[in-house]
């Protein structure tokens, strides 16, 4: 072997890459010319300090500020989930509500339909508000009226009058500042009417019968205006008439 | 660190206890962030990065599947964000250059054995920091190759697939980075005098 041939293959010499055959050879030349012996030896410092770096310190401040972003990665995390935990909830209990009505009438395939999981967050969760008890029981059967689809959760949030169902509901939105604040002291002052708080722009009242709610809606509607635009701050009123 | 407890910890970071990422981490952040350094040749934007890196790893550990390794793992992570950190920067066009450690840093993390005497130290550090300035002159496409195969001790076949570059390609970079290095090392100058002496010694033997 050549001086020229050694050092062309010296890189992959020292990186083992060579089938055993060359290797020998190198071998040979290499106890033979002390000059490709220093360029190996050389190469070889070269590589062996490149693998120890052992002696790069890490800065001081690494590993706490690193910790630190951990930590204030996993708050983020905990309160979003939480939040998601909340919306999810809250928009299972909405859908319940326009569906619970119906339950009993359901046949068993549209039972199956039905998601477990939201129903039991709801028991966990919201036991104690009206709405989780509208939900489970007062649902005489209205199979016919019973809209199917999927993505119950969605639509119901977008469309509420698609679920025409047992019961009468009106989806209402306040179009001013001045308007929200004249139906949140009409809310106040409603007597008889049993009014719940869904989150903090949607605000649920439950009736017995359609005159008492069309009574409401007539008063609401000579002091707010009706028409839905888009506002910065608006509340969304649910006018629910139970079934009997 | 026994493999068990790696696994335990393991299992209890990947159901989000920080803690024990924080003994896991702990273990790799110093080679993370020397591969970084070597990798980028900046000790800013190697922080920057080994912060990201050990954020990922935090991140995608609940995906993470116990039957390969540990630090296989991360140091893959590693490579691929310096190697992003590298397409980036190229297209933007910078150069950067490799800073010292300061001396005062070197000093005060100095633990003195009887196996690793002080004299041998200073000069292991001084070679060091040597080698790392004359890899932040070469091209970064060399750089990638010489702390693949150098540092992280990849075969040719494992540095084609990670780079999709053929083995031939791998092999002939490597040996033209080797001579590069070897060449910038050589200079009759600072900071590379050190190594011109110690080599030239050797040469003057002959």
């Amino acid at each position: 072997m050549r001086c020229d041939d050694y050092l062309k293959e010296l890189s992959a010499y020292i990186d083992d890459e060579l089938d055993q055959e060359v290797r020998k050879t190198m071998q040979t030349h290499q106890l033979q010319c002390d000059h490709c012996k220093t360029m190996y030896e050389t190469y070889k410092l070269i590589q062996d300090e490149i693998g120890n770096s052992n002696q790069v310190q890490l800065p001081q401040t690494f590993h706490s500020q690193l910790m630190g972003k951990i930590q204030h990665e996993k708050q983020i995390k905990t309160s979003k989930r939480n939040k998601y935990l909340w919306a999810y909830t809250t928009a299972a209990a909405v859908m319940l509500v326009v569906l619970g009505v119906n339950q009993q009438g359901m046949n068993v395939n549209q039972q199956a339909r039905m998601p477990v999981a939201p129903y039991q967050l709801i028991q966990e969760e919201k036991d104690d508000t009206a709405l989780a008890r509208a939900t489970r029981e007062e649902s005489p059967p209205k199979e016919e009226r019973f809209i199917e689809t999927d993505g119950l959760v969605e639509q119901e949030r977008h469309d509420v009058s698609r679920f025409n169902i047992a019961i009468e509901k009106t989806k209402w939105q306040v179009e001013t500042q001045e308007d929200l604040e004249k139906l949140k002291q009409l809310l106040v002052q409603l007597e008889n009417v049993q009014w719940q708080r869904i989150d903090d722009t949607v605000v649920e009242l439950n009736f017995e019968n359609h005159q008492a709610k069309n009574d409401v809606y007539q008063q609401f509607q000579q002091e707010v205006s009706l028409e839905q635009k888009d506002v910065q701050e608006s509340l969304v009123v649910l006018l629910v008439v139970e079934a009997p | 660190m026994e493999e068990h407890i790696e696994k335990k910890l393991i299992q209890q970071a990947q159901k989000g206890s920080h803690q024990a990422f924080e003994k896991l981490i702990v273990e790799h952040e110093q080679r993370i962030y020397a591969i970084c350094l070597r990798m980028l040749g900046n000790e800013q934007e190697a922080y920057d990065a080994a912060q990201e890196v050990c954020l990922k790893v935090w991140r995608q550990l609940p995906q993470f599947e116990s039957h390969s390794k540990l630090s296989t793992w991360l140091y893959r992570i590693t490579t691929n964000q310096c190697l992003d950190h590298l397409r980036k920067q190229k297209r933007k066009q910078e150069v950067s250059f490799y800073k010292y450690i300061g001396e005062e840093e070197r000093e005060a993390t100095y633990e003195e054995t009887t196996e690793n005497p002080i004299g041998t130290y200073i000069e292991e550090v001084a070679l060091q920091d040597v080698i790392a300035q004359a890899l932040s002159q070469l091209k970064s496409e060399y750089r990638i190759l010489i702390v693949l195969r150098d540092m992280q001790g990849y075969s040719y076949e494992q540095i084609s697939n990670h780079l999709d570059l053929p083995v031939g390609t791998v092999k002939s970079r490597i040996s033209r980075a080797r001579q590069k290095l070897k060449k910038i090392l050589m200079q009759n100058k600072e900071p590379y005098s050190s190594f011109f002496r110690q080599i030239g010694k050797r040469e003057d033997g002959l």
